[in-house]
């Protein structure tokens, strides 16, 4: 009855079915039809190199990896709500307010132009895409953190991605129903975000939008790595066009305020050959003669005087690089070494000097550590495949990160 | 040798008209639905666009792409209004079949096949649709699907196995009225 163009043959129902919709006969698509495709195509190709809308806010104290959230919007053709649409209106807004609904870093979110802040809980990060500054305030610990660019990406200019709103395409999504029994229209589609930092990010998308004033309401982005199991990223009850004043955007550092760290002229010379000899990091073992488990003073003792604290619990050594962290116990004991501390408070440093037992010092190569310490424990599921690292946590106590094939950071520890 | 990336509206000028007629036949309708499916399938190519070294590389995919689409959407209106009750049984006008008993049947099996598609999942529809529907060659719906062929050759016989089973309550009917 019927035959591929390979000579597949089905001369049943399945046959006739086919035979029947090949035949059925459809006139041209209309001149509408045609000139609306065109013009989707145009929107798209002006923002196919800018394709993911996308907000990233770090919220970090120590190590600067939380993201405060993700947004993307995506094309839509329903009928009477086009993605142009959508996109013109946001386009025309100036200022937006969101819940970014979390458990760990929920809080809410202002935009207005290329400034943003977030509150969350205790934390308020303000960052200007503008200029490329990010400032976070801790208000339970009274610090304030000029968040270096380093090891992440600059602020995201949450406007300028509006505009560069992706082409990916999209599918209808279930229905939401928002607090104010809103019946709101949803797409859902697959995108990948430029974070700013390694490959892209490959998410799932759901975005809802209101049909009255077709702006978007709500927001979900997963990974979409099957193997991640973190929750969505929300941002919901979206408005736009809030009033919202500058004060809330100010990064002056408020009074009562420090910023931890040293300045450039507080830094200490870097340790001589000698000093630096001694530190060697043993993974599962210590540092030096300092051993996981001793007590704070016991360390002290044999390391110095930290130059600064943090949280009473990170002991840290800018001029040597270096960072000891206890836990929190009593009494509070030696719990692990970040050599090369990438956190906010630790932008004013000196490289770590010293060496692991093998010899791996900060730059070098991942092919020197891996003929070293061999092969790496395996990837844990949802790892972020961005960050370049090998791991033996689980094998040895230690970890070494990457930076384009170079050591950047080491992290040592008690063996697990 | 590098080729140039392939001008988009050329791409809607060689293939619209095509990827038009295979959304309408798969949707059953050319309103809103189908020429939704239509824009969709342009703006997901566009997104693809720079991956395409070849504007002969745009026809397969783009009707893979207009499959997914149209697919989606049989899906989204069986779940919105039960099965589907308003495919035109005018547009059908099968060749062999053009008695309105016959065009009633032909339309009633072209519902039950639009219905099993909707839950077939999405490479096995696509490539049924590709080389049934289509008639495009194993090796042209392989490259658009990004399988081998022999892939496609399992997707294509598991999608047949199950849209036969979902189409084989017509026989009886069929043979009943035929005697």
């Amino acid at each position: 009855m019927n035959n591929d163009a390979d000579g597949f043959r089905d001369s049943g129902l399945l046959g006739i079915a086919i035979q029947a919709m090949r035949s059925i006969d459809v006139a041209d698509a209309r001149g509408e039809v045609i000139r609306q495709a065109h013009s989707a195509i145009c929107d798209a190709g002006i923002r196919r190199r800018r394709r993911i809308v996308v907000l990233r806010l770090a919220v970090a104290a120590i190590v600067i990896l939380v993201l405060g959230g993700a947004a993307v919007f995506m094309t839509q053709t329903r009928r009477s709500y086009a993605f142009a649409d959508v996109i013109g209106r946001v386009q025309a807004t100036r200022t937006l307010r969101g819940v970014l609904v979390d458990p760990r870093n929920g809080g809410t979110l202002l935009v207005s132009g290329t400034r943003t802040r977030l509150e969350a809980r205790d934390i308020v990060v303000i960052s200007d895409a503008a200029t490329g500054q990010q400032v976070m305030l801790d208000a339970k610990g009274k610090f304030a953190y000029r968040i270096p660019k380093r090891g992440i990406g600059p602020a995201v200019d949450f406007y300028g991605l509006v505009r560069s709103m992706s082409a990916a395409a999209s599918i209808p999504a279930e229905e939401h129903i928002d607090e104010a029994g809103r019946h709101l229209f949803g797409f859902s589609g697959k995108a990948e975000l430029n974070v700013g930092v390694g490959a892209p990010l490959s998410v799932d998308v759901k975005v809802w939008s209101d049909p009255a004033t077709k702006l978007p309401v709500r927001l979900e982005v997963r990974s979409a790595d099957a193997s991640v199991k973190d929750p969505p990223v929300v941002i919901d009850q979206i408005k736009f066009d809030v009033a919202l004043d500058d004060s809330l955007f100010d990064m002056t550092i408020p009074s009562g305020y420090r910023i931890p760290g040293l300045s450039r002229d507080q830094l200490k010379a870097p340790p001589s050959k000698e000093e630096a000899a001694k530190l060697t990091i043993v993974p599962g073992v210590g540092i030096g003669d300092a051993k996981f488990g001793m007590a704070r003073a016991q360390v002290v003792a044999i390391l110095g005087e930290p130059e600064f604290t943090m949280y009473d619990s990170l002991l840290c050594f800018p001029s040597k690089g270096l960072q000891l962290v206890f836990n929190a116990g009593n009494p509070s004991t030696f719990q692990s070494i970040i050599a090369n501390p990438a956190d906010a408070a630790s932008r004013v440093r000196n490289d770590f000097p010293g060496q692991t037992d093998k010899g791996i010092r900060i730059g070098s190569s991942k092919q020197e550590v891996l003929d070293a310490y061999g092969e790496p424990d395996p990837l844990p599921p949802g790892y972020d495949k961005r960050i370049d690292m090998a791991s033996y946590n689980i094998k040895l106590g230690i970890q070494f990160n990457f930076i384009e094939g170079k050591v950047d950071w080491i992290y040592a520890q008690k063996k697990r | 040798m590098q080729h140039p990336e392939p001008a988009l509206d050329d791409v809607v000028r060689e293939h619209g008209q095509s990827v038009w007629k295979l959304i309408v036949r798969l949707v059953g309708n050319d309103d809103q639905d189908a020429a939704d499916c239509f824009q969709q399938a342009f703006v997901e190519l566009a997104a693809r666009h720079r991956r395409l070294k070849d504007i002969r590389e745009a026809g397969p995919l783009l009707k893979r792409i207009a499959a997914a689409r149209a697919v989606d959407s049989i899906r989204r209106r069986i779940r919105e209004r039960g099965r589907s009750s308003e495919l035109s049984a005018t547009l059908v006008a099968a060749r062999s079949e053009s008695e309105p008993c016959a065009r009633a049947d032909a339309a009633e099996l072209l519902d039950d096949l639009r219905s099993a598609l909707g839950e077939l999942p999405e490479p096995q529809s696509a490539a049924f649709v590709l080389t049934q529907i289509e008639e495009l060659s194993r090796g042209q719906a392989a490259r658009a699907l990004g399988v081998t062929v022999n892939h496609l050759g399992v997707l294509l016989h598991r999608a047949c196995a199950t849209l036969r089973r979902r189409l084989e309550p017509h026989r009886p009917v069929r043979e009943h009225r035929h005697e």
